[in-house]
């Protein structure tokens, strides 16, 4: 098997309130292969945006890398000094964010917020800038490239901007993308052609992506393996092209039986009842426990280990052996 | 033991939290206690009169029996800064009252008509074009000097400050659901703006008349200063200091101590203000 | 974006409008003849009464509102017959002195404002905060005469660094001037230092918790570029406007500073206006403030649609 690009292991990162700290992500594992495509799924409260700025030295003061490794092209990014992170941030990694309107400095034109990242990693002069921030500006698909790079954030539309945002994430060639929730902020028709145009860019330029979002069928489709995130925890890794019909995990299935409730609109919507805790009342088990239809007494007690179930396939649920049963007597 | 540690670290948290605000307050407000506190028994803490002369004491520095010591006409400072502070503190609070009151009326009656609301906002602007100082300094230039004056005059430059406060409260409020259930019981918009608007408005216009207060207390020294204030030999602290200038260089006391009264109560005040603000208004808490 | 400074420079005429109306009720307050007053004290009667027609004072009110309005079109803003001589003649010649004291003020009010405000957001809950904040509350709560004295009495008499008052043209000699005009432009800038200061933080604060400050990083720019340039270009948006309004404060301010520095500008001669009752002279200095103002504000908002494309383009 090749080096993976990226090679999490054991990631933990806290939250600290006065002296107490709480495990917002607890100990998470994954890898991304170079040029592959990995999906996040979870719901607001997953950690799974807390993912996103770990592995680009971004985390907020209050939130602290606790333990875990990440290793990325073979450097331990966890060790790197601040000065490192910056050359790696925008250049190697870099990221697209959920709301455009907002994510762009609204007093400079938007060509200037692309060429900036090119100024930044690649010493051109601000002409070359110029004309790579046009070509890329054409490469996303925006129209009049040539006029478009003089526009302010204000002047554009939601996709537009957003497209904006991924000429400025790949301006340097980078060898993964990470897109929290990118398509979320904009109308549905835009969503597609977002998703398309992240698909198109991704074969064409081979840079590994990592898309991270609320909605499975969405990240299902753009990704080859899904991994399904619950209160800080992996519930499941699967397949994307087997995850609807071989999902293990209860709250795997429950996001499942939205998503096709969703589609076929069915007049009552099949929903998980309940939320996500919030991470003061962290159960000390199973976090999905509270909700999960299928909960036994164990549950509440002990933390359940990712379990193989198949090749590419596991999944963190301690009744996994009565999982097929239950769901055939129901 | 893990519980209770959790929760004395949340206590903790909490009075942290809470202190961010309560300090400035409480050391404010100390503050501004005990300078009223001596304003008020200024004429039991000292044997002297503010006005008593003598030319066996002049230009005495600072000593046992004259702690801010004396002036050119051997009266004694600390009487004099000590009945200055009932002047400049009384003159505050009547100004902070008047700008207040004319500030709600003028606002409310802006926040809510809004056909009156535009008219009412310009002359709102001219006024504001012409600086407080200088208002005020107009004003007690053609109506003369005079402790009334001075109120009068810094009580209606003012009033465009609060008024601007308690428009956009009430312009805010009047689109809540309560208002409009009052409307539709048939109260009157007298009714209205005093039950309903007000009381729910009076929180920045709080803050505001505390930050006021301060202004009026520099601004009323500032006047006496050039000699459009209270004129003297009433001991205000501007007057003083401007009494004082004359020995800067042999008798500095006389400027130095007045002042040091001066910036203690403003500095005072504003800490109050911070702290209101803090506390009172949940949009800046977020901020800061 | 001329459309724009167009509708501004338009809706400043009610505003100057107002002002010039205000300045003229003023007079109409003083209590007692306003001729006599304006004759000055020394004045027989015939010269009061040449005054009154020369003034228009036994015409109706409207027709001398509007004289005044008419004049002040000119640039005439009456005479002074304390002076013996044209307000506008008298208020030219001072205003060097006071635009020089208020502009250095606010130069350096807005340089070091601007600049601990960043600081204590960028090191929020730091003593770095506490310090600068602790500057800004003795910038807000210092009477400014007093300070002044004080700055004269450790600097100019103490020290030796600078002189203790008196006016140098900036013509005659450029470092004289700025020696000259050191201390009343520390003492006239404090307040709005401090104004600036604390506004500036709160705004910096807020402006650094931004999606585009986080997306800044994320390209890997420097904390100088991220706070220096994406995050103070939004912050200078609002900090304007309290610049805007610490000019005023600086105008109204610099009578009691020049009073303190012995400095002959236009607050000097505001202040012997209303020691001598010279209304005139008065009222024109009290217009030329507000104007000055109103000017400013007007400056602001042109800067803003330099600074703000949203404003420029709608």
């Amino acid at each position: 098997m090749a080096e993976p690009l990226l090679d999490v292991s054991d990631l933990t990162i806290a939250l600290k309130i006065g002296a107490r700290s709480i495990n917002i992500v607890d100990g998470i594992s994954f890898r991304i292969d170079p040029g592959g495509r990995l999906g996040v799924v979870g719901e607001s409260g997953s950690g799974k945006s807390m993912i996103a700025l770990a592995l680009t030295g971004l985390l907020p003061n209050v939130m602290q890398l606790v333990s875990g490794s990440i290793r990325f092209q073979g450097e331990a990014l966890e060790l790197a000094p601040p000065a490192r992170m910056r050359q790696i941030r925008g250049r190697d990694i870099s990221l697209v964010f959920q709301e455009p309107a907002t994510a762009l400095n609204p007093v400079f034109t938007t060509g200037r917020q692309v060429s900036e990242v090119l100024r930044e990693h690649e010493k051109i002069s601000a002409r070359e800038a110029r004309n790579r921030t046009i070509e890329l500006f054409r490469q996303v698909g925006i129209p009049a490239p040539e006029r478009r790079i003089s526009d302010y954030p204000h002047q554009m539309s939601g996709g537009m901007r957003q497209r904006v945002m991924i000429a400025m994430a790949l301006a340097c060639r980078p060898r993964l993308l990470i897109a929290d929730e990118p398509t979320t902020a904009l109308d549905a028709t835009i969503q597609e052609q977002i998703i398309d145009l992240l698909a198109a860019l991704q074969e064409e330029t081979g840079v590994a992506v990592m898309l991270i979002s609320h909605d499975l069928p969405l990240v299902a489709e753009f990704a080859e393996q899904v991994m399904v995130m619950y209160a800080g925890r992996v519930a499941e890794i699967a397949p994307a092209d087997t995850i609807f019909e071989a999902a293990m995990h209860p709250y795997t299935r429950g996001l499942i039986a939205c998503a096709i409730g969703l589609e076929t609109g069915t007049s009552r919507l099949p929903t998980i009842e309940g939320q996500v805790p919030p991470p003061l009342q962290f159960p000390p088990g199973c976090r999905f426990a509270s909700r999960c239809p299928h909960a036994a007494a164990q549950c509440a007690q002990s933390v359940p280990g990712l379990q193989p179930i198949g090749p590419q396939h596991v999944a963190a649920c301690l009744r996994l052996d009565q999982m097929t049963k239950l769901e055939v007597a129901s | 033991m893990t519980d209770l540690t959790a929760f004395r670290s949340f206590s903790t948290r909490l009075t942290t939290r809470m202190s961010a605000a309560h300090l400035p307050l409480l050391i404010g407000g100390v503050i501004f206690g005990l300078i009223v506190l001596a304003a008020a028994l200024g004429p039991f803490l000292t044997p002297y009169g503010p006005e008593d002369t003598s030319l066996m004491e002049r230009f005495k520095g600072p000593s046992l029996a004259h702690p801010f010591g004396t002036d050119s006409f051997g009266r004694d400072i600390l009487s004099r800064v000590l009945h200055g502070g009932h002047v400049s503190l009384g003159i505050g609070l009547a100004v902070i009252t008047i700008s207040a009151g004319l500030g709600i009326a003028i606002g409310a009656t802006a926040g809510y008509f809004p056909r009156l609301d535009n008219p009412i906002m310009r002359v709102m602007d001219a006024g504001e074009a012409f600086p407080t100082l200088l208002m005020a300094i107009a004003l007690a230039a053609v109506l003369g000097p005079g402790i009334t004056n001075v109120i009068l005059a810094l009580g209606v430059a003012y009033a465009p400050r609060t008024a601007r406060i308690v428009r956009a409260s009430i312009l805010v409020l009047s689109q809540q659901q309560f208002v409009e259930a009052a409307r539709a019981s048939g109260a009157g918009p007298l009714r209205i703006i005093g039950l309903h608007l007000l009381p729910n408005a009076m929180a920045p216009v709080v803050v505001q008349m505390t930050f006021i207060f301060a202004d009026a207390v520099l601004a009323e020294a500032a006047l006496s200063f050039i000699g459009v204030g209270p004129p003297p030999p009433a001991p205000t602290w501007g007057n003083i200091i401007a009494d004082g200038r004359t020995y800067l260089y042999s008798a500095s006391w006389i400027t130095l101590f007045p002042g040091l009264a001066i910036f203690l109560t403003v500095l005072s005040l504003n800490l109050m203000g911070d702290g209101l603000r803090d506390l009172l208004d949940p949009r800046l808490k977020k901020v800061t | 974006m001329s459309r724009y400074i167009l509708k501004r420079l338009l809706s400043a005429i009610p505003v100057l409008l107002l002002v010039s109306i205000a300045a003229f009720v003023l007079i109409q307050l003083v209590p007692g003849d306003a001729a006599a007053i304006i004759a000055g004290p020394d004045a027989s009667n015939d010269e009061v009464e040449f005054v009154r027609r020369q003034l228009g004072l036994d015409r109706p009110w409207p027709l001398r509102l509007q004289d005044w309005i008419f004049g002040l079109a000119q640039g005439d803003l009456g005479y002074s017959y304390i002076l013996n001589r044209p307000v506008t003649e008298a208020i030219l010649e001072r205003l060097p002195v006071t635009l020089s004291l208020a502009g250095l003020s606010i130069i350096f009010a807005t340089v070091l404002g601007v600049a601990l405000g960043v600081l204590a957001a960028v090191f929020h809950r730091s003593w770095i905060d506490a310090l600068a904040m602790t500057v800004a509350l003795f910038g807000v709560s210092v009477p400014n005469f007093w300070f002044g004295l004080i700055a004269i009495l450790i600097f100019a008499v103490g020290l030796g660094w600078f002189p203790p008052g008196g006016y140098v043209s900036p013509t005659e000699s450029f470092t004289g001037w700025l020696s000259a005009m050191a201390l009343p432009a520390l003492t006239l800038g404090t307040a709005s230092m401090g104004q600036i200061s604390r506004f500036s933080r709160s705004v910096m604060l807020e402006q650094l918790g931004q999606d585009y400050v986080r997306t800044a990083r994320a390209k890997g720019l420097g904390q100088g570029n991220v706070i220096g340039r994406h995050a103070l270009k939004n912050a200078m948006i609002p900090i304007l406007t309290v610049i805007g309004i610490s000019f005023s404060l600086t105008m109204a301010g610099a009578i009691i500073v020049e009073s303190v520095f012995s400095l002959n500008g236009l607050g000097r001669l505001m202040l012997h206006g209303i020691q001598r009752r010279d209304y005139p002279v008065l009222q024109g200095g009290m217009l030329v403030i507000a104007f000055s103002f109103v000017i400013i504000n007007l400056l602001v908002d042109i800067l803003y649609s330099w600074l703000d494309p949203r404003v420029r383009y709608d």
